[in-house]
């Protein structure tokens, strides 16, 4: 071959162009929608007459607490405009105009990791080119697949689902299976309270996901791959949905853009509720038109999953982490759903990097540790992180699927602790008996939890050995976590 | 769980049309079994013994089973939707953020389990499952007519 790696890459941005400079990208997504960001489209064209077509639509970029948004880009510096519904439409107007005041430099162009693109882009191909989509994968189709499962496996990436189980060892199970047709599933589904960063990916940056798909496919070889996203993500899978017909219309999806040929399937399914449905093994039922329900384990996965095939379950979120493989090195960093008592919620990519502490996960939000008594890390099969560990450094594995909720000084802990207990309750699905009597049994001993310690400590051991999924298996963890942190919290 | 009988509910003929067709254009595999659930449910906002028994033919599977898989899926519907009907999120963020002072301002609204939106706390959903953030107890009752 006498071609170069770069030539696919740059015949693909000169037929996609990005769109040009200066333009407004207003913000909406399920965050914006759910504050009618809309209409500020529909402002924003007015008040720019005969440019009205520099105004754009573009997904959440993460800072939910500022929405509705519209961020700027102005030359060479790009500028959000915070609450719109507080602060209106004018300052936005004069920045697209020239005047963007002193904070012109406010969020500068395109940072790192697996948000970079978020809320910067229309929606369209060209503007993700230009911004370094399928850059991962045009290097990667120069190495072969056992150099690509040594990168990942080198970067130290593991599964953000919550299990953190090393991405290329499970890789490396199912493509041992060399004979047999092998299958992906991406679990999209999310149905963890507390948690909203794949829909954030899904919506703003879909293409990293495909690209994450394909570099999966290039280290393992599936064939098929199934999309399965939660249920209520409409505007998600609509988003990438739209993704994958532009990536098929530019010979993405099947290689040819590189000369090659994937022979992928990829197929998008929705989920219909149920926080069981975010175990891999219900997933499995539900796509092949089962119930869903858990499986028992063994057989894992990799040697007989969806269809009796060996097959790879990966969170979307890790299928995004796995495209920042080449970056030097690459960023440790984890999606934190942050919520709770907080002045800025939101989705935030945190540096796992040893020195970045709960306190200051805190101070990014703008909390003050010191009216913070803790933070449900987990949600339903959660703990507790009491003001005494806010010192310490975020571990990756610590972090599950990164939902956290802050609970200020107001917050009833006892209350807290109940509500999650009742939810494993309702959403037990009645499958393994550990699970759906032991959910029940627990909201029953938590009416008087310190009288019946001894009693709950022989549930939550029950639940914990005896549970055929993990659904039930963590049930236990945020009371056993609250008895531990707060028992005084129980008495009133 | 309510018992399916003569009293049925009934349910819009044309948007049952719409469902059977969108069930009609999925392949006859079990694996569209949930595919062909929802592209009914999409059409009549709720599932009604009719729809089921028309996807469990056409994927063949037995109703029996069909309804097993429909109880299964919080999401899926066996009962019409009450029309004007405003749910309230009660998920631990929204807990914090005052779902009960809302519920107290509206009272003909429903409580509902993390909708997943807990960075735009207190949430609530309209009839038709469209999310409003960081609403207010005011803004609620106004806005379901109170």
């Amino acid at each position: 071959m006498t071609t170069t790696s770069i030539e696919p890459l740059a015949r693909l941005r000169e037929q996609y162009p990005a769109a040009k400079l200066p333009r407004i990208l207003v913000h909406r997504g399920t965050a914006g929608d759910a504050l009618r960001a809309e209409r500020y489209l529909d402002e924003l064209r007015d008040a720019l007459g005969d440019r009205a077509d520099a105004v754009y639509e573009a997904a959440s970029d993460g800072a939910n607490w500022a929405a509705p948004s519209a961020t700027v880009f102005q030359g060479t510096y790009t500028r959000r405009f915070d609450r719109l519904d507080l602060n209106g439409i004018d300052e936005v107007v004069a920045c697209f105009n020239g005047d963007c005041g002193d904070e012109a430099n406010y969020a500068g162009t395109g940072g790192r990791g697996l948000t970079a693109r978020l809320g910067r882009n229309n929606g369209s191909l060209g503007d993700v080119l230009a911004q370094g989509a399928y850059v991962a994968l045009d290097r990667a189709l120069d190495m072969t697949a056992d150099q690509l499962l040594d990168a990942i496996e080198a970067g130290g990436f593991t599964g953000r689902g919550g299990a953190h189980f090393p991405v290329a060892s499970k890789w490396r199970f199912a493509g041992a299976h060399r004979d047999e047709p092998r299958m992906l599933v991406v679990n999209a589904e999310e149905g963890e309270p507390g948690v909203f960063k794949d829909r954030h990916l899904l919506e703003g940056d879909p293409h990293r996901l495909i690209e994450g798909i394909l570099l999966a496919h290039h280290a393992v070889g599936f064939e098929r791959a199934y999309v399965y996203i939660n249920g209520q993500a409409r505007i998600a899978r609509a988003s990438f949905e739209r993704a994958l017909e532009q990536a098929r219309e530019a010979r993405i999806l099947d290689g040819s853009a590189w000369e090659r040929s994937f022979d992928l399937e990829i197929h998008v399914r929705s989920g219909a509720g149920g926080y069981v449905c975010g175990e891999e093994s219900v997933i499995l039922n539900s796509i092949e038109g089962e119930r869903p329900v858990p499986r028992y384990k063994p057989p894992f996965a990799t040697d007989r999953g969806l269809f009796d095939r060996p097959t790879v379950i990966n969170n979307a979120e890790t299928l995004c982490a796995v495209t920042t493989v080449f970056d030097n090195p690459p960023p440790p960093t984890k999606l934190v759903s942050l919520s709770g008592d907080v002045p800025r919620p939101g989705l935030y990519e945190v540096p796992v990097d040893g020195a970045t502490t709960w306190a200051g996960l805190l101070a990014m939000a703008g909390a003050n540790p010191g009216d913070t008594q803790a933070i449900l890390l987990g949600g339903p099969s959660g703990t507790f992180v009491m003001p005494e560990q806010f010192e310490d450094a975020l571990e990756m594995r610590g972090l599950g699927a990164g939902g956290t909720v802050v609970l200020g000084r107001d917050a009833d802990l006892a209350r807290v602790t109940r509500e999650l207990a009742a939810y494993n309750m309702r959403e037990s699905c009645g499958e393994c008996t550990p699970c759906r009597e032991g959910t029940v049994r627990m909201v029953q001993l938590l009416e008087s939890p310190r009288e019946h310690r001894e009693e709950i400590a022989s549930l939550i051991e029950v639940l914990t050995e005896g549970s055929l999924c993990q659904l039930g298996g963590m049930a236990g963890r945020p009371v056993e976590s609250a008895l531990e942190q707060f028992p005084a919290a129980f008495d009133q | 769980m309510r018992l399916m009988t003569e009293d049925t509910p009934p349910f819009d003929l044309d948007a049952m049309q719409d469902g059977m067709s969108g069930v009609d254009a999925l392949p006859r595999d079990r694996e569209q079994l949930l595919p062909a659930l929802q592209a009914m449910h999409d059409a009549l906002h709720w599932l009604p013994r009719e729809a089921i028994s028309y996807v469990a033919s056409h994927i063949r599977v037995p109703l029996s089973e069909v309804y097993a898989t429909t109880t299964a899926y919080s999401e899926l519907r066996l009962e019409p939707p009450v029309p004007g009907q405003w749910h309230v999120c009660t998920g631990v963020a929204c807990d914090l953020a005052g779902a009960d002072a809302l519920l107290e301002a509206a009272p003909t609204a429903a409580r509902i389990d993390c909708q997943f939106l807990c960075a735009l706390a207190p949430v609530v959903t309209d009839e038709h499952e469209r999310l409003f953030g960081r609403v207010t107890a005011d803004e609620l009752r106004e806005r379901a007519g109170a």
